[in-house]
């Protein structure tokens, strides 16, 4: 589960900045605050993926002033990143729809009433 | 010190093989992200216990720039290829010019000039792609070249005679080269693995000069001490190889440690059957690494030898 989760970061940072440009902090806080608590990311695989997703040009980054006078470096979606983005979507929507169709109903159920 | 600027400073350490930019970009960013965390209001309160939470939300330093280098290995490959494949094939060059001009000042003077032009087109492009350790091993390397082009083109202690100024080229352009090797060793005082890295270009240009191309013009050579300085030096690439591909902190000791027992076997069995023992001093470099080494980090030994990085 953590591979999966760890592989499905810049899905998750993509989907994330794609309603406006973030800073770090405010990622990893939306992040957890969306997902409610399920996923956390630590700054060590954050800016990592940040610097990645922005080496594979689907983010840029501009250092701006914020609250407090303090400088950040916001994130923007490109539009190459939404297309990525889109393309990913789908592809997890694929694959969770054909995993659960290999549970069994009743293992599904007795899974989702324990929750 | 407290906790947060040891994280700072430990991430700094951790940074240092990242060109400037990335560096300082990282650290800035950290730097507010700890800020943030320090004032956001929903994280219990501004105690010991808020710092334990922010500094387990950061991850380690080591955890952090390791992510850095596989989200950067097409880089680190690319710096990897470029300081060991043009040394390739200036071995068996030499050596080929060597068998077709015979041994002559010519072919000397043709072998190292090739190899000084290589180089120093080397440090160019390392600059150019602001890669700190691929400059200072592509600087090495030159300074290497005119040096050993200079011990080559001396006839000791004959040509110190006037009018036999002929080595002198070699020897302006050592002292030129050193010159900038010298500002650049010092521009990198703190980091032990840049150090030894750079110096020990030295070491396999004398295992070339001294050991390989004078075996094989000889009839009737030793091969097995042909092969023997061939081993040491791939396996030295190797090491190098890694060291750039793999330039974290904690790999620093390992390939300080590689390189030590590499030139330690490699000198016992290259020049100590042959009586000759003044090559040991090239394990000096390697020493004053990893001393640089434990002096910058003397605050870290202990989450450097405990941390699962």
């Amino acid at each position: 589960m953590q591979q999966l989760k760890k592989g499905s970061t810049p899905l998750m940072v993509l989907s994330i900045l794609q309603e406006e440009p973030m800073y770090g902090y405010q990622i990893m806080r939306e992040l957890e605050e969306r997902s409610q608590g399920y996923f956390t990311m630590t700054a060590a695989s954050l800016y990592p993926a940040l610097h990645k997703l922005e080496a594979d040009k689907l983010v840029t980054s501009n250092w701006q002033e914020g609250d407090g006078n303090r400088r950040r470096k916001y994130y923007t979606i490109t539009s190459k990143g939404k297309d990525t983005l889109s393309n990913h979507a789908q592809e997890w929507q694929t694959f969770t729809k054909q995993l659960l169709a290999l549970i069994p109903p009743s293992l599904r159920q007795a899974k989702g009433g324990a929750a | 010190m407290n906790e947060i600027e040891r994280y700072l400073h430990e991430l700094k350490q951790e940074l240092r093989d990242l060109p400037e930019g990335v560096q300082s970009d990282l650290l800035a960013e950290v730097q507010t992200h700890i800020e943030d965390g320090l004032e956001d209001e929903t994280l219990v309160d501004k105690t010991a216990v808020q710092h334990t939470i922010l500094l387990r939300e950061l991850g380690s330093p080591a955890e952090l720039v390791r992510n850095l280098h596989w989200s950067n290995w097409k880089r680190n490959g690319r710096n990897a290829a470029l300081a060991i494949i043009p040394l390739l094939p200036l071995n068996p060059l030499s050596v080929a010019i060597d068998r077709h001009l015979g041994v002559a000042h010519s072919s000397t003077v043709l072998s190292y000039a090739i190899r000084f032009i290589v180089c120093l087109g080397m440090v160019l492009l390392a600059r150019h792609l602001h890669s700190r350790l691929l400059t200072g091993w592509w600087l090495s390397n030159t300074l290497a070249t005119v040096f050993f082009a200079f011990l080559h083109s001396v006839s000791w202690p004959n040509s110190w005679l006037p009018g036999t100024f002929w080595w002198l080229s070699p020897l302006v352009l050592a002292m030129l080269v050193g010159g900038f090797y010298g500002r650049f060793l010092w521009q990198n005082r703190h980091d032990g693995l840049t150090i030894t890295l750079t110096l020990t270009p030295f070491m396999w240009q004398a295992i070339d000069a001294f050991s390989i191309r004078p075996l094989v013009l000889v009839p009737g050579h030793d091969w097995r001490q042909f092969w023997t300085g061939a081993l040491v030096m791939n396996v030295w690439f190797l090491i190098v190889l890694a060291a750039f591909l793999y330039p974290g902190r904690r790999q620093r000791w390992q390939i300080l440690s590689a390189l030590f027992a590499v030139c330690t076997l490699g000198s016992m069995a290259l020049w100590l059957p042959s009586g000759s023992a003044g090559i040991w001093f090239l394990l000096l470099p390697i020493l004053l690494g990893w001393g640089t080494e434990l002096a910058a980090n003397r605050h870290y030994k202990q989450s450097l030898f405990t941390a699962s990085t």
